[in-house]
C-alpha cells in the first residue's frame, strides 16, 4: 500500500458547516418554497391555481408539504440528493434552483433528522436521513492501483412507500425535519420569526401566490405584497431584449409617495424576487452621474425581469438574495437602468421644486394615476419604447416658485409695532411687504420686464 | 432644464461675438454636416429670436427642428408667433423631458445653448443624448463658465461641489480649478467625462461610438458674461476624424487648448484699410502705425465671421 499519500477529501462534516454558513434560516426555507414553486411550474407555468404548499413551523419540527407534482425516483437518484448539480443535468424550465445545493442546504440548516418524500405519477417513494449517523458512514472503494480505500461515503438510502408511512395522497413533496438544531428551535417558537417569515414569503414570491398559488403557514394563508406603478397620464419606461439565452425586461416610473422603504428597484430571476427596493450603488444609485437616493426620489420604483429557461445564466448569488452584479448580462442591463432613472429622477427633482406644495402635488397623482401591478408588468408591452412620460407637471407652478424670494430679518418688537399702526398693516406679514414695497416705490426701483 | 429669460431683455442677434461665433461653427458644421449627407434634425434653444434656426435652416438646410424653451416668463402663443418657419416644433418643457419626446435615433445638430451657470440637468441632457444619438450627430453646449453657486453666487469650495455634482466631479479637485483661469477645464473634464462614460455604456448594446471633440471656445461679450462653448461629433469608434477637412479652421482644436475668442475694435475707416493690406502687404500696414501687430492678429483670427451691423429703416 502506498504510504505518501496526503488526504485530500472533504469530511462530511467540513462539508455541512461550509454551506449552512451562508445561508439563514429564513433564506433556507424560502429555498425549498423555491423547489415546490419550481415544480408548480413544471406543472402549468401560466396558473398555479388549485396548488398549495403548507408550511408547519414550531420549535420541534419543521414541516412542508405542497401537492406541485413532486420528483421523479431517476431526479432524486441522479439530481435531487447530489452535491451539485452534474454537468449534464437536463435543463428545467423557468427554475430557479440551479447549484444542486439548495435543498440539502436547507434540511442540514434546520435538524438532525429529515425525512423526504415525493409522490409522482410513476413512482412514490422516501429518503430518510439522520444527520449525525449519515456522517460518520464510510464505504471501501478501489483506487485505480487496485487498492483498497477506506473513504466517506456520501450516498442515501431511498425506501418505497407503504400505505402506513404515506403522507401524500397527491402527486407531490412531503419534507419533515425533527430533531432541530438548537439556534432554529428558538427561532420557531418566536413569533416575531413566524411574522418576519411570513412578510418574507409575501414579498419575495408573491409573484407565485398572484399566480394562485396558495402557501399557509401554521394555518395562516398568505397573501402577495407586491409594488404598483402610475400607468396613465405617465407611462413607465420600458425596454426589453435577449442576451445569451436570458430575456431582460427593464421597467422605472413612480409610485406612492407614503412608502419610503418600497423606493428603488427590484429585481427578479424566473418571477422570483431575488433584490428589493435597493437604493445602493449596485443599482447605479450614487454612480456615473445619478444621484444618490434622497428622501425626494420616494416616489421611484424599478423592476428588472431576468428570465431564462437555463438558470445557470441567470446573474443569480447561491443564497438568491441579491445579484451577481459583476455579471455580463446585469452589467449590460446597467446601461439602460441608468437611462431610466436619468428621466425619472429629474422629473421627481422638478417636483421637489414645488416646495411647500410638493406633497400635495404627489399625493394628487397618486389619486389621479391608474396602477399597474408587478405580474402585470411582466406582461406590460408599449411601442414607446426608453421612454419615460412624464405626467404633466405643473411647469408654471414650479416656475413661479423659482420666481419668489423670500426675505425675513428679526426686529425690535416695540418698534415693530409702532411700525405697524403707523403703516395700518395688521400683521407683522402685512408690515413686511409694505416695508419692501415703500422701499421699492421710494427708491424708484422697477422690475425688469 | 433651462431657465431662459435672458432673450426678453437682449437679442442675440446684436451681441457681436455671439454672433461671431455663431457663424464659426456653421462653417464647420457645414463641413460636417455635408460629410455625414446631410438629412439633420436641429435641436435648441430658440427663445423667441430664433438666430440659431434661421440659419442653420438657410445655410444647413435643415428642415426638422425642434425649439425647447422652460422658462415661464415666455408663454407658449408668444412663443408660437415668433417661430420664424411653420415646421419648427415648440416644446414648452424642461429639457430633460423634451429630450425624451423628440427621436433621437435620428442624426442630429444639438445647440443647448443654456444661459447660466453649470447644473445637474447638464448632465441628464447629456445622458439623454449620448445614449440614442446615432453616428454623425453634433453636440455643442455653451454656458456661463463660471463656477459660482447658484443662490449666494460665491465661488464653490471643492466640498459644496462634490455635494452637489456627487461623482461626476474630477478626481483631485482643488479649489484652484473653479478659478476664472481654470473652470472652463474643469467643465471640459466634466463634461467629456461624462459623454464618454455614456458612451462606453453603450458599446454594452453593441454599438461602439467615439465623441470627437471640435470645439473648446472662450469668450466674453462687452462687460458681460464669461462664456464656454464645447462641442464636437459622434462618430464610430474607429472613425478617422481627419476624414473630415477642418484644417483650415483654426477655431477647431480636438484637445485641452482653448480658443479666445476676441474681435479687434476698428472703426469701418480701418477695417477697409487693413483688408486692403491683408496677407500680402501687411508689413506696410504697420508701418503706417494705424493699427498694433496685436490688433492685426486678432482682427485675422475672425474677420471672415464679424457681423455688420447698420441702422436702417423697415
Amino acid at each position: 500500500m502506498n504510504k505518501n499519500i496526503i488526504q485530500g477529501s472533504p469530511t462530511k462534516t467540513f462539508f455541512i458547516e461550509m454551506i449552512t454558513r451562508d445561508i439563514s434560516i429564513k433564506d433556507a426555507i424560502l429555498d425549498l418554497l423555491d423547489n415546490s414553486i419550481d415544480g408548480a411550474n413544471n406543472l402549468n407555468s401560466d396558473s398555479y391555481a388549485g396548488l398549495y404548499v403548507d408550511l408547519t413551523i414550531n420549535e420541534n419540527e419543521f414541516i412542508v408539504k405542497d401537492n406541485c407534482g413532486g420528483f421523479s425516483l431517476e431526479i432524486a437518484q441522479k439530481y435531487a440528493f447530489r452535491f451539485g448539480r452534474p454537468d449534464d443535468a437536463p435543463v428545467t424550465e423557468g427554475s430557479i434552483g440551479r447549484f444542486g445545493v439548495g435543498m440539502k442546504r436547507a434540511l442540514f440548516k434546520i435538524g438532525n433528522i429529515f425525512e423526504v418524500e415525493s409522490k409522482t405519477t410513476s413512482d412514490h417513494f422516501q429518503v430518510n436521513v439522520k444527520v449525525n449517523e449519515w456522517k460518520k458512514k464510510k464505504t471501501k472503494i478501489k483506487n485505480e492501483d487496485g487498492e483498497e480505500l477506506t473513504v466517506e461515503d456520501w450516498n442515501f438510502n431511498y425506501n418505497d412507500i407503504t400505505p402506513q408511512t404515506s403522507n401524500l395522497t397527491e402527486n407531490g413533496t412531503f419534507i419533515k425535519v425533527t430533531e432541530l438544531n438548537n439556534e432554529v428551535s428558538t427561532f420557531f417558537k418566536e413569533d416575531s420569526f413566524l411574522n418576519d417569515l411570513k412578510d418574507d414569503i409575501e414579498r419575495l414570491l408573491n409573484f407565485s401566490i398572484e399566480k394562485g398559488l396558495e402557501i399557509n403557514l401554521n394555518g395562516v394563508s398568505l397573501s402577495k405584497k407586491g409594488i404598483v406603478l402610475f400607468n396613465d397620464e405617465s407611462k413607465p419606461y420600458y425596454y426589453e431584449y435577449e442576451f445569451e439565452g436570458v430575456s431582460v425586461k427593464i421597467i422605472a416610473g413612480l409610485s406612492y409617495v407614503g412608502e419610503p422603504s418600497k423606493s428603488g428597484w427590484y429585481i427578479y430571476c424566473n418571477d422570483r424576487l431575488v433584490l428589493e427596493a435597493d437604493r445602493s450603488d449596485i443599482t447605479c444609485w450614487g454612480t456615473k452621474g445619478i444621484p444618490k437616493w434622497h428622501v425626494n426620489f420616494v416616489m421611484f420604483r424599478g423592476i428588472i425581469f431576468f428570465d431564462s429557461k437555463e438558470t445557470i445564466k441567470l446573474p443569480l448569488t447561491t443564497t438568491k438574495k441579491g445579484i451577481d452584479a459583476s455579471s455580463e448580462i446585469y452589467l449590460k442591463s446597467k446601461f439602460y437602468m441608468r437611462e431610466a432613472m436619468n428621466s425619472v429622477l429629474t422629473f421627481l427633482k422638478e417636483i421637489s421644486k414645488l416646495g411647500s406644495d410638493a406633497n400635495d402635488y404627489r399625493k394628487v397623482l397618486a389619486e389621479q394615476e391608474d396602477k399597474i401591478s408587478v405580474k402585470d408588468l411582466k406582461s406590460y408591452i408599449t411601442p414607446d419604447i426608453r421612454k419615460f412620460i412624464t405626467p404633466n407637471l405643473m411647469i408654471d407652478a414650479i416656475s413661479e416658485k423659482n420666481d419668489f424670494a423670500r426675505i425675513s430679518f428679526n426686529v425690535d418688537r416695540n418698534i415693530a409695532n409702532k411700525a405697524k399702526s403707523y403703516s395700518e398693516t395688521r400683521t407683522y406679514k402685512e408690515l413686511g411687504k409694505y416695508i419692501f414695497d415703500y422701499y421699492i416705490k421710494m427708491e424708484e426701483i422697477e422690475e425688469d420686464e | 432644464m433651462k431657465k431662459m429669460n435672458s432673450p426678453k431683455f437682449l437679442n442675440y442677434e446684436t451681441r457681436p461675438l455671439k454672433f461671431t461665433e455663431r457663424k464659426m461653427l456653421l462653417a464647420s458644421l457645414t463641413r460636417i454636416v455635408n460629410y455625414f449627407k446631410n438629412d439633420y434634425q436641429y435641436v435648441g434653444f430658440g427663445g423667441v429670436a430664433f438666430t440659431d434656426f434661421k440659419l442653420f435652416h438657410k445655410e444647413l438646410h435643415i428642415n426638422e427642428m425642434f425649439s425647447i424653451e422652460g422658462g415661464s416668463k415666455i408663454s407658449i402663443e408668444k412663443l408660437n408667433f415668433n417661430a420664424p418657419f411653420s415646421f419648427i416644433k415648440i416644446y414648452k418643457k424642461l429639457s430633460t423631458e423634451a429630450l425624451v419626446d423628440i427621436s433621437l435615433e435620428k442624426k442630429s445638430l444639438i445647440w443647448l445653448d443654456y444661459d447660466g451657470t453649470l447644473e445637474n440637468c447638464f448632465f441628464n441632457d447629456i445622458r439623454s443624448l449620448f445614449s440614442k444619438l446615432p453616428e454623425g450627430s453634433i453636440y455643442i453646449v455653451t454656458c456661463n463658465r463660471e463656477l459660482k453657486q447658484k443662490e449666494s453666487g460665491e465661488e464653490y469650495t471643492t466640498e459644496q461641489f462634490q455635494e452637489v455634482f456627487g461623482d461626476l466631479v474630477p478626481f483631485k479637485l482643488k479649489n484652484k480649478d473653479f478659478t476664472s483661469k481654470n473652470n472652463h477645464s474643469t467643465l471640459r473634464k466634466m463634461f467629456l467625462s461624462h459623454i464618454e462614460n455614456v458612451l462606453d455604456e453603450r458599446k454594452t448594446t453593441g454599438l461602439s461610438l467615439k465623441f470627437n471633440q471640435l470645439f473648446n471656445i472662450l469668450y466674453q461679450e462687452n462687460r458681460g458674461a464669461k462664456m464656454y462653448t464645447f462641442g464636437g461629433v459622434i462618430t464610430k469608434s474607429d472613425f478617422d476624424l481627419n476624414e473630415i477637412d477642418l484644417k483650415d479652421f483654426d477655431f477647431i482644436n480636438k484637445d485641452e487648448t482653448t480658443y479666445n475668442l476676441e474681435i479687434p475694435n476698428f472703426t469701418r475707416k480701418e477695417i477697409d484699410l487693413v483688408d486692403s493690406h491683408l496677407l500680402n502687404k501687411e508689413e506696410e500696414l504697420l508701418e503706417k502705425k494705424i493699427i498694433t501687430e496685436s490688433e492685426l492678429k486678432r482682427y485675422k483670427k475672425t474677420y471672415k465671421f464679424l457681423p455688420n451691423f447698420f441702422d436702417v429703416r423697415v
